[in-house]
């Protein structure tokens, strides 16, 4: 988790390590080290290459679906109908 | 003398003699200084070092385990607990979040510092948790059941397959140098 970048002091809070941070772990902010863990741990601790994959690929369909509610803001039904047939076209070429 | 058990073991047990003297012979036929004078404390020093694993070498176990050892390495790689911090959660301890990955709480009264704490589940790990309990085919409170599903797998059981895996894999003790399910709260130190 150090190698990963997250400050010393949360990993000891983590792994509940026993040592001075002893006094400072009343005053933790849980939800800041669990942001920090996501951003600079998450990856970093996944081992498996096809996890790394599925993880790519959920993110990507979170892009996808992201994309796909702010064009339906957008784009009226027609116009969206038109743009997926562009978008088939331009994938056949 | 024979040697039988590590300096921190005979330090503990050896703690807790005065106690039961005092117990089963009765206070006025036990003095502490008597005992300290018969069985002094020795020195207490560490006898083994946790190597850790590498990455690869995790990966290489990661590979060959089964379901259930795979989400349990994976859960011990990822959150840095011990293994019986591990080994004694329940599902009502995991909490999997929208993005997928997930927190897991500890009480104080579970913890070895005595503090409530949480640690956190990749989605990866999650995923296989999932699969585990699919091929497991067994609803249980616990999220590792033992044989019997109404307790958790015992710490012993963990540890042989555990150290299987570390063995196969190329990780073998050398001399005071050892391959634990400890080695993985080292790990995450680094």
């Amino acid at each position: 988790m150090r190698k990963a970048g997250l400050d010393s002091k949360y990993v000891s809070a983590i792994i509940g390590h026993v040592n001075k941070l002893q006094s400072e772990a009343s005053y933790l902010d849980w939800t800041e080290i669990e942001k920090e863990w996501v951003a600079k741990c998450e990856q970093k601790l996944t081992w498996l290459a096809d996890s790394t994959l599925l993880n790519r690929l959920s993110e990507e369909k979170n892009k996808t679906a992201n994309l796909e509610s702010l064009l339906s803001m957008a784009l009226s039904p027609a116009q969206i109908e038109k743009l997926k047939e562009f978008i088939a076209g331009e994938i056949k070429r | 003398m024979i040697r039988t058990h590590s300096p921190a073991t005979v330090y503990g047990y050896r703690s807790m003699l005065p106690g039961l003297f005092q117990s089963v012979l009765g206070e006025e036929n036990f003095r502490k200084t008597v005992f300290d004078r018969l069985a002094p404390c020795g020195t207490v020093y560490l006898v083994s070092h946790k190597n850790i694993p590498t990455p690869d070498g995790l990966r290489a176990m990661l590979t060959m385990a089964n379901a259930q050892y795979k989400a349990l390495i994976g859960f011990l790689a990822c959150s840095g607990m011990r293994i019986g911090e591990v080994l004694s959660r329940k599902w009502s301890d995991v909490e999997v979040r929208p993005d997928g990955y997930a927190r897991v709480t500890l009480r104080a009264g579970e913890t070895k510092a005595r503090k409530p704490r949480y640690a956190f589940l990749t989605r990866e790990t999650v995923l296989w948790l999932r699969t585990f309990t699919i091929w497991l085919g067994v609803k249980s409170e616990w999220v590792f059941p033992g044989e019997n599903e109404t307790k958790a797998l015992q710490y012993g059981t963990a540890l042989e397959q555990i150290k299987r895996l570390f063995d196969r894999n190329g990780m073998k003790d050398n001399g005071p140098e050892i391959f634990t399910p400890h080695s993985s709260n080292a790990e995450s130190r680094t």
